[in-house]
This record gives structure tokens, sequence and C-alpha cells, in this order.
């Protein structure tokens, strides 16, 4: 008998469109016997198909468990489910085409499984903090994906995206998909109707499977998730964890207790950031001092508490990014903003502070905390910026071949449009003594002696380096020493790694020249330093330039990879069209007075 | 650390997963050992040099600035995990997960800047065409 202890728990929703749930769900810990339906059939008979099969399959697993081996048991019970709905359909009218999907799990031991399923509810694996989804759909479109004929990309937009190959009721018997599959102390395993993530991204689901939440608390924000996406479709989930040692305890009454720490001291921070002007900053200018500390503070402490409190980041990121989309929607810039954030981790780390006088260890879980969650909204207010500067690109584009085109038609001397380099940083004055110059420049030779004659990028790179290390003051300056170099090579013949590579080996051939040649250490110092400010600034230089470079580049790519997609998605449509008229040919010609019927679910997530 | 991310790589960006295991693994050393510069000496300089660099790479490759810091911070939040995983409870190990955190903001606030460097530069440069009739 295996050490680890299984906790289970499902939810199912209405949704916010359907007026009925079609979906159906057994959470039985006795039988190990867990599983999702999902039922299709206009008038109600969606619900009437996934019930009784719900039912047939629960009482055949009880019935017959002990007796039957878990593959023979489970097909035997599909079959069972998808005879007993087929037969209620044809007797029927207002029931006939009535189907229902499976997605079940049955347990043979705590850590033993067998996952079968027939449609597209899923079965999905966290494992070691991955989610990975165990099931492939039965639709049309996952088969065709599965013949390579379309990508991922393509599925998700595809007009058959939602019609299924396979369902219990369709017909007597069933071909389900198995797996057998073990579990180890810290998976989590999760049955779904489309429902979710037809309405939640992986990315999500996998965020929420990852928490350290109970199972009931995970299956209601997964819930909770699939509505905030919209909720157009029944949703139900099953979530199982493997094993206590999965959610050490100690982990989860410190996270708790932090975020009760945080709120606790919650004055603590609003006078904090009272304290460091926060009223003064340009973003709070419409606001008086105490909304200031109400709004900008008040909001980011119960956003923070938040997402202590369950593990997520979703509150802090909505606060950051609703603040940076007002902030520069205004004309805002970047400083300005950069500056409120460094004072609210400022008040952060004073609570902090005083929460270490009393609990050292708390305070260090509450710092981690807080730190990630300002990690959050740095990335939440990067993403607005990294967007406002990719729409700047796209314009910067267009303006600069309508300038190209207005000034000089004959002076172009590249068809496609570009950015224009950016101007050259004015160069500082540092002269070196004389002392080091001549050392610089004897390490300088000794590291081309280094990297050796074949290598020509990387003594291309000591030359660079050496000129701008030398004088910086004069025209040799690194932005021009990176022109050079950038411009004695072609992007598409080998990529920038080389490029990078080289700066590296350059780099490393300096040090090692350095070591060997030993002398006076001042100088040594002062030589090392040249050479590190100067390959930093060649590589700087260089990045700006690869930056420029590859902007319309990476816009063509954009617009190739839309129209390729584009494209195939329209073959791939015509194709699965042909194979259905073909079938529909294919079926009359045998019996003239049948067509296929492929069941449809009407509704689906688009 | 790197190992995990290699790994991992899939899941953490399109980039990455791209890459095979050993040119990965040298990416994933690279900003490991930036980040341990910055840890060790406090000097954001050469950190900041480097991510410039590998926005480059990156761009290079038609990913896009927030392709960077995605990146970035799933590599931060895969060291946490690693090291919470590896070191089990103890005030050490809260520490050294601490000053992660801190690193990780850090690292993803030196990214930010690099993008609203780039943003204000093509500001500038828009509005210079503009001047000379381009929009």
């Amino acid at each position: 008998m295996s050490a680890i202890v299984l906790k289970t728990h499902g939810m199912t929703h209405v949704g916010k469109v359907r007026e009925a749930n079609e979906d159906a769900m057994i959470v039985d810990p006795r039988w190990g016997l867990y599983a999702v339906l999902d039922g299709m059939g206009g008038a109600m008979a969606g619900d009437v198909a996934s019930n009784r099969a719900r039912d047939v399959i629960h009482e055949y697993v009880r019935a017959k468990k002990k007796t039957l081996e878990p593959r023979a048991l489970l097909e035997a019970a599909i079959t069972a489910a998808s005879s007993a709905v087929h037969g209620e359909a044809q007797a029927r009218r207002d029931r006939q085409g009535m189907g229902t999907t499976l997605v079940m799990a049955l347990f043979v031991d705590d850590n033993k499984a067998w996952v079968a399923h027939v449609g597209d509810s899923r079965a999905y694996l966290l494992r070691d903090g991955r989610l990975t989804q165990l099931t492939r759909d039965h639709t049309v479109v996952a088969e065709l994906m599965a013949q390579g004929a379309l990508s991922p990309a393509e599925a998700e937009n595809h007009a058959y995206k939602n019609v299924l190959s396979r369902n219990l009721g369709a017909k007597a018997e069933a071909r389900p998909d198995l797996l057998e599959l073990e579990l180890v102390a810290g998976d989590r395993l999760m049955l779904c109707s489309d429902g979710l993530y037809g309405y939640a991204s992986t990315d999500a689901i996998q965020y929420l499977m990852g928490s350290t939440d109970a199972p009931e608390q995970v299956s209601r924000d997964l819930v909770d998730l699939a509505l905030r996406g919209g909720g157009g479709d029944n949703v139900t989930v099953i979530v199982v964890e493997a094993g206590a040692q999965a959610v050490p305890r100690a982990t989860q009454l410190l996270r708790t207790s932090g975020a009760v720490a945080w709120w606790a001291r919650r004055q603590a921070f609003l006078g904090a950031a009272r304290e460091r002007g926060l009223a003064r900053s340009p973003i709070c200018a419409v606001l008086s001092p105490d909304e200031a500390i109400d709004i900008v503070a008040g909001n980011l402490a119960e956003a923070i508490f938040h997402d202590l409190e369950k593990s997520t980041g979703v509150n802090v990121w909505t606060y950051a990014e609703n603040l940076a989309h007002g902030w520069f929607d205004q004309g805002g810039a970047w400083a300005p903003l950069a500056e409120m954030l460094d004072l609210l981790v400022g008040a952060a780390h004073a609570v902090v502070v005083a929460i270490a006088h009393e609990d050292q260890a708390l305070a260090l879980l509450v710092e981690t905390a807080v730190q990630r969650a300002f990690t959050t909204a740095e990335m939440a207010v990067g993403g607005v910026l990294a967007e406002r500067l990719r729409v700047t690109e796209g314009e910067l584009i267009k303006a600069h071949t309508l300038v190209q085109t207005s000034v000089d038609e004959s002076a172009r001397f590249q068809e496609t449009p570009t950015i224009p380099f950016m101007p050259a940083a004015r160069p500082v004055a540092d002269l070196a003594s004389p002392e080091v110059r001549a050392h610089l420049q004897a390490v300088a030779q000794a590291a081309r002696g280094v990297v050796g004659t074949g290598r020509v990028p990387a003594r291309n790179v000591i030359d660079a380096i050496e000129r701008a290390a030398l004088d910086p003051v004069n025209a040799t300056g690194s932005a021009i020493q990176a022109r050079e170099l950038y411009g004695v090579r072609a992007l598409e013949e080998s990529g920038v790694s080389p490029l990078f590579d080289a700066l590296d080996q350059g780099r490393a051939a300096f040090v090692t020249a350095l070591r060997r040649a030993g002398g006076d250490p001042q100088i040594a110092v002062a030589v090392m330093r040249r050479v590190a400010s100067a390959q930093l600034a060649l590589a700087a230089a260089l990045a700006g330039l690869v930056v420029e470079g590859a902007a319309p580049i990476s816009e063509r790519l954009r617009e190739a990879t839309r129209e390729t997609a584009s494209l195939r998605a329209e073959v791939a449509s015509n194709e699965a069209r042909l194979a259905d008229l073909e079938r529909q040919y294919a079926t009359r010609a045998a019996k003239p007075s049948m067509l296929p019927r492929l069941p449809r679910k009407p509704g689906g997530p688009s | 650390m790197a190992a995990r991310l290699v790994e991992v790589r899939s899941s953490l960006d399109p980039g990455f997963a791209r890459l095979e295991p050993r040119a990965a693994a040298a990416q994933f050393e690279a900003v490991l050992t930036h980040q341990e510069g910055f840890l060790a000496t406090g000097d954001a300089t050469a950190l900041r040099g480097f991510l410039r660099s590998f926005r480059a790479l990156r761009a290079a490759e038609g990913l896009g600035a927030e392709n960077l810091l995605h990146a970035v911070i799933a590599l931060g939040d895969v060291a946490i995990q690693v090291a919470q995983r590896d070191l089990g409870p103890g005030p050490r190990t809260a520490e050294l997960i601490a000053s992660l955190a801190r690193l990780h903001r850090a690292t993803a606030r030196l990214v930010v800047e690099i993008i609203a460097e780039e943003l204000d530069g093509r500001v500038t440069q828009l509005r210079s065409l503009a001047g000379r009739g381009g929009s």
C-alpha cells in the first residue's frame, strides 16, 4: 500500500450564458471514481445524455470493480453507457442525436489510476509545476492536427473547432482512449469540460493548479477563471491531489499568516507611503493627499493582501496595468511611474522591517511575497510599455518609408523600410596615462595572440575594444566601432550569435592576456577597467544596432506568420470540406436516404 | 538551476523552446552568472549591459520586448522554485529566497527600463521624422 493520500474536490457551474447545466460529474472517493461528462443535444437532451451515462458508469463500476481488470472494466462501463444513451436517443424523436463526452479516472490504488476519455473533455496532470494535457481531443480539428494538416494556431480559429469525431451515444458501442497513470506525491490530476479550457488560457490554469491551496479552493478558482473569461459554456472541474507532502502545512500556515500580517499592518504601509511623499507624485496630481493615499496605496495594499491570501498575482497585475494605462494615456512618462513604484516598495519595506522586530521568519516571508508582488507590477507595466513600443515601431517604419520616398528616391540603399540608426552617444573625456596606454596596447597585442589568426571576428572585437579603451573621446567611439563590426556581417546569414560570441571571446582573451602580463597591479586594474568599460559600451551599442536592424525584419516575420496562418487555415478548411463531401457522397452511394451527421456542440467556445 | 531551466525551457517562452539543450543551457548560465554578479556586488551595470545584449539577441529572432520581460521573470520564478525545493525549510533558505525575490524584481525593473528607453528613442525618432514631413 502506498503512503500517498488522495484529496479531491469537484465543482460544476452553469456558466454565464447557458440556461441549463448539461455537464455531469462523479466524485466518489470510496470507489476511486472521478468523471466529467459534457452532454449535447437540443431540448434538454444533453442533460439527459450526460446524467444517464453518469449513472450507468457509476453503477457499473460499483458492481464490477472487484471482479474485472481495470481496462476491461472501463471499456465495458463506457460501452454500457454509450449503449444506454444511444438506446434512449433512438426511442424518442426529441432526443435523437443526443450524446455526451466523458473523461474519467479510476483509481486502482492511491497512486495508480486509469484515465479514459471520449470526446473533448480533458484530463491534465500537474507535476513539478508543469501542466500536461493527458488526453487528446476527439474532434475533427484535433485529428487534422495529429495528421499535421493544421497548426495549433490554425486549430484555434477553425470552423470545425467544436465538431466531435467521437462521443458517447452516437452509436451503441464506444471507442474510448485509455491510459495508465502512476501518480507521485505532489501530483495533481484535473478533469474538466471544455467550459474551462475554452475560456481560460493554459498558463492561467497551470498557475492556479500550481498554487498551494487545497483542491476545494483550486477547483473553485478554476471555475471562477472560466467565468471571468466569459463563462460561455457549462464548466465542470475535478481536482485530485496526490499526497499531503505536496503542500507542506508549514508553508500553507506561513502563507496565510503572511497575508494576515500584511493586512494587520496596512495602516503602517499607508503611513509610510504618506511620509515618503506619495501625494506629491505627478501621477496623483488630480487627487487630494488623502485620496492619493487611499486610492493609490490603499488599493495596492488590498491587492497584495488578496494575492498573498490566494497565491495569485492577478490583483496586483490588474492594479499596475490600470495605473500604467491611465498614466501613459495622459502622456505621462516612465520616470514618475518608476519613482512611484520605488516609493511604494520603500513603504512596503518599512512594514517588513517593523515585522522583523517581532518575528524574523515572518518578516522574510512577507518580504519575499511583497517583492514578488512588485515584480508582478513591473511585468504589468513593462507589458504596457512593450505594447506601445511595438505600435511606435510600426508607425516609425511607415513614417521612415514616407520620408525616404519624399526626400530622394535614388538615395535609398535598401528596398525595404528600416529604422535609421540612433545617433552615436556623446563620448566622455577620459584620457589614460602613458603607462596605462602602453600596458593596454601590450595586452591587446597579447590578446590577439590568444585568439590566434583564425578567429577574425574576435580579432576585430579586440581591435575595436583597444581603440575605444585607448581613446574614447575621439571619433572612434563605441557606436562607430559597433557599426563597423555590425556592418561587416550579414544578419540573414548566420544570425547575431557569432557577433556576441566574438564579444565574449574578445573580452576573455583580454582577461587571459592581462593575467599573463603581470606587472603593476594598479596599472593592470586601470587597464581592466578601461577594457571592461569599452567592451560594455561596445556591447550596448551593438545591441542597439541589432534591435534597430531587426525591427523591420521582426515586423515582416510577424506579417508573414499571419499570412501563412491564414492560408494554412484556408487550405485546411477546404480539405475538411472536401473530406466531408466525400463522406457524404460515399454514404449516399451506399444508402441514398441517409446523410452522415456529425455531432456539433451548439454555442461552444469560439 | 540551469539544468532545471533547460528541462522546462519549452514552458518558459517560444524563444527558449526552439533552442537545443546545450544552447539553452549556455543562455541560462549567462543570465544566472550576471545575476549572481549583481547579487554579490550590488552593481547593476554589467547585468544591465548583458540584458541589452540579450534583448538584441532575442529581437534578432523576431521576439518582442515583452518577451524578454516574460522570459526573465519566468527564469526568476524557476530559480525561486528550485531553491525552495532543493534547500528545504529553514531560516537560511528563507533568507536566500528573499534575496532571490529582490534580485528578481530588480532584474525585471532593469528590463522595463530598457524597454522604456527604447520606447523613448523611438518616439524621439518618430517626432523627428514627422518634423521632416514623414507623418
